[in-house]
């Protein structure tokens, strides 16, 4: 690859990290936003890191343009942290309707019963 | 033939990077970097790990942690997070550089990078002593004094433990990067072989992703 293909590449990264930076500022902007609940901005929050993480990989990591197989792990591996909290979270939340005395409170070492 | 043409049509048909257990460089490359993917997959699912308990706790204990979260400055917070985005960029220009037999370039960006990754690790540095001072620390360590939630400290176990975990691997990819430019600088790269560029540059990537993530769930979200 000589030079003109140099620049053409710093030029997409220039423009990645310029929309990196922007949503950035969004986020942060966001956070001082009240949505309905606290569940809102915890996904918009989330929504947010996932387009920086996206293009991230797409375009610093080279996925868009490697070979599928790269991707496919990525994506694997992310979809198995998806089972692991999905699943850990179902478990937790749901602990009340099983445990009907209630939970244990935990102050600063020592635990007592509410 | 003289027998330095022979060693360059040696060097052509087996260049001496190429490691003997692989046909072509091309398949070297492509090998190398699916074992970096897994590797980095690993990684995900170790902070993942730190992720999920750290949804577990938020849900359970919602008051404790929307008190504590707001002893983080998110100024500083934002700040580190600029300065690993640009940090990235550098990386993928230094790998850019490289692609394009670009020596001096490369050598540069490598040192920009290095550079943020050093600026992020003092701003940690502040953050760290500021709590370190106001007495926030994790665990048994946490004393205080000022209006609290009780359950605070689970907040800043997390943080400590995330962040710092987080900063460990800043200072791994810092020494790996000060390892690339040893070897740039002695002329073991080429727009033919800038395999660990690549590699390097492919964990620097995860490293900042994964600040992409901490920044708003232990400074932003309540």
């Amino acid at each position: 690859m000589g030079s003109a293909g140099f620049i053409k590449e710093v030029r997409v990264y220039a423009a990645v990290l310029g929309l990196l930076l922007l949503l950035t500022a969004v986020t942060v902007a966001m956070a001082g936003v009240h949505f309905g609940s606290q569940a809102i901005n915890t996904a918009v929050a989330l929504l947010i890191a996932s387009s920086k993480a996206a293009l991230v990989a797409l375009f610093f990591m080279h996925l868009l343009h490697d070979r599928p197989l790269n991707a496919l792990i990525f994506v694997v591996g992310l979809l198995m942290l998806g089972v692991f909290l999905i699943l850990t979270l179902i478990d937790v939340d749901t602990r009340p309707l099983v445990e009907p005395r209630g939970r244990r409170v935990v102050v600063a070492g020592q635990s007592q019963q509410p | 033939m003289s027998e330095a043409t022979n060693s360059q049509l040696a060097d052509q048909v087996h260049p001496p990077y190429l490691q003997h257990h692989f046909a072509e460089p091309v398949q070297q490359f492509e090998a190398a970097k699916i074992g970096m993917w897994l590797f980095l997959v690993t990684e995900i699912l170790l902070f993942g790990g730190l992720f999920v308990g750290f949804a577990v706790m938020h849900s359970r204990y919602p008051e404790a942690f929307a008190s504590a979260h707001h002893h983080l400055d998110r100024a500083l917070g934002a700040l580190n997070t600029v300065v690993l985005l640009v940090s990235s960029f550098t990386m993928a220009l230094a790998v850019a550089a490289a692609r394009a037999g670009k020596r001096r370039a490369l050598i540069g960006c490598l040192v920009l990078t290095l550079t943020l990754a050093g600026v992020f690790l003092v701003v940690k540095y502040f953050e760290y002593s500021h709590k370190f001072h106001e007495g926030l620390l994790p665990g048994r360590f946490y004393s205080y004094k000022g209006p609290s939630v009780p359950g605070e400290f689970m907040f800043f176990s997390f943080y400590f433990l995330m962040t710092g975990l987080h900063a460990l691997h800043v200072l791994a990819g810092m020494t790996a990067i000060s390892w690339l430019i040893w070897r740039a600088r002695r002329g073991d790269f080429s727009a033919q072989y800038y395999n660990p560029v690549d590699l390097v540059g492919l964990y620097w990537h995860l490293v900042d992703m994964i600040w992409i993530y901490l920044f708003p769930l232990l400074y932003l979200i309540r």
